[in-house]
């Protein structure tokens, strides 16, 4: 590119510094991307205007550009991440706005649903009346706090505090809707919602899948080739499990109705759970044992048994 | 995700007392974390450029930054809501299409 950026900002070798930056001014303001959204060649016009007053604008690159020192080329700006790049993506984001088609809501008939759910009420003439923007939170509860449902207080912008119950059994990721705690309306409008995305950190060894949890459990080698009653946690405390005889490793056990409390639906008294999956893990000693060994060298002459039988022939 | 001092690294030519009146206003509006610390997204940051472009770039005055930010956030809202609708239009069978089409010229006889 061996442009001449004076051509570019539209203004002579001679111009002043004023005069260069004034002459950006104007087309910068032609030629923004935000306020051309989805004019291709007016974010190009814009990229080549913003890198020749990147270079023009500066006094000492001036001088080097024009001795012939550096080039234009030499001073292409890092391309930044361009606004429209976030807010003209097709996915939702906290600064959207639906203020631009509220009215739509008049139109009746099927469209009103789709575009009136936030719209209703816009007034006719006069202050226009414009639905506060939606503020979007974010809020980290561990594991725990997520199964048993905790209150907690956040921060806003303007120092006004927020209390936000989270009810039990939210998962990573899910949104709560608190509505009115947006901004404030416009010229009288509703005030719009607070959105707070909740994030959940991992549990130790509880993992969450839907309403159930998993965990594995380690059994010791009598506890796997005898039976036994042993105590396992669950997210509502210990609850004594048996484990059959004979049980090996990754055998799956459940607790029925020992998971997370589903939303109740209308009428339902108590929160159906889901359920509580435990996978038996076989932990040998630590160390090699010799009674363990004499007795299995015994055990094996007279109990072959093929355990790898399914896997023959798969290759 | 980026913490206040990260993001001011990120954009040279914004201090802190700025970015503290920025959202004051209400203008950028990064989420916040289990501390009430202020975070980032790359959607903030773009923002934050956006904002100190149209402050010195553009020599927009202060007092017009918020009417010129609403109308950014309606018109990519728009574009948004026009998007669904096209591609909603895109999938219906030919006929519909064609009916749609028809609409609208009848509408808008100038076109």
């Amino acid at each position: 590119m061996s442009e001449d950026l004076y051509a570019v900002l539209g203004v002579s070798k001679q111009a002043s510094s004023d005069e260069v930056r004034k002459a950006y001014r104007e087309l910068a303001k032609k030629n923004h991307p935000d306020l051309n959204p989805g004019d291709r060649a007016a974010e190009e016009r814009f990229k080549k205007i913003s890198s020749a007053f990147t270079l023009l604008g500066d006094e000492e690159k001036r001088g080097k550009y024009d001795r012939g020192e550096i080039d234009a080329s030499g001073q292409e700006r890092p391309p930044e991440g361009m606004y429209r790049q976030y807010a003209d993506s097709a996915s939702g984001h906290p600064y959207q706005s639906r203020s631009g088609y509220a009215d739509f809501a008049d139109l009746g008939g099927a469209f009103s649903d789709l575009f009136g759910d936030r719209g209703r009420g816009a007034g006719r003439g006069g202050m226009p009346r414009m639905r506060g923007q939606d503020v979007r939170y974010h809020l980290t509860v561990d594991f725990m706090e997520s199964v048993t449902g905790v209150k907690k207080r956040v921060t806003m912008p303007d120092g006004k505090g927020l209390d936000i119950s989270v009810p039990a059994g939210l998962s990573d990721g899910q949104s709560l809707r608190l509505k009115g705690k947006g901004m404030e309306g416009l010229g009288g409008g509703p005030s719009g919602d607070a959105l707070i995305e909740i994030k959940v950190t991992p549990h130790a060894f509880f993992r969450r899948e839907g309403f159930d949890i998993h965990m594995d459990l380690p059994i010791c080698l009598s506890e796997a080739v005898l039976g036994a009653k042993i105590k396992a946690p669950t997210i509502t405390g210990e609850v004594s499990l048996s484990v059959p005889k004979s049980s090996s490793s990754g055998k799956v056990l459940r607790l029925k109705g020992k998971g997370i409390p589903r939303p109740k639906s209308k009428g339902q008294k108590t929160a159906l759970r889901g359920d509580h999956y435990v996978t038996l893990k076989v932990v040998l000693p630590d160390e090699p044992d010799a009674d363990l060994e004499a007795f299995m060298e015994d055990w094996a002459k007279t109990h072959a048994t093929d355990v790898r039988k399914a896997l023959k022939g798969a290759v | 995700m980026w913490n206040e001092a990260q993001v001011l690294t990120l954009i040279a030519d914004l201090d802190n007392v700025e970015l503290q009146v920025w959202i004051e206003q209400g203008w950028v509006r990064p989420a916040l974390n289990a501390t009430s610390e202020c975070i980032y997204d790359e959607i903030d940051v773009a923002r934050l450029r956006l904002i100190g472009q149209l402050r010195r770039d553009l020599d927009i005055a202060e007092d017009m930054i918020p009417t010129v930010l609403s109308m950014i956030d309606q018109i990519y809202g728009l574009r948004r809501e026009l998007r669904v609708l096209v591609q909603a239009i895109e999938a219906q069978p030919d006929d519909v299409r064609q009916n749609i089409l028809e609409h609208i010229k009848k509408t808008r006889p100038d076109q």
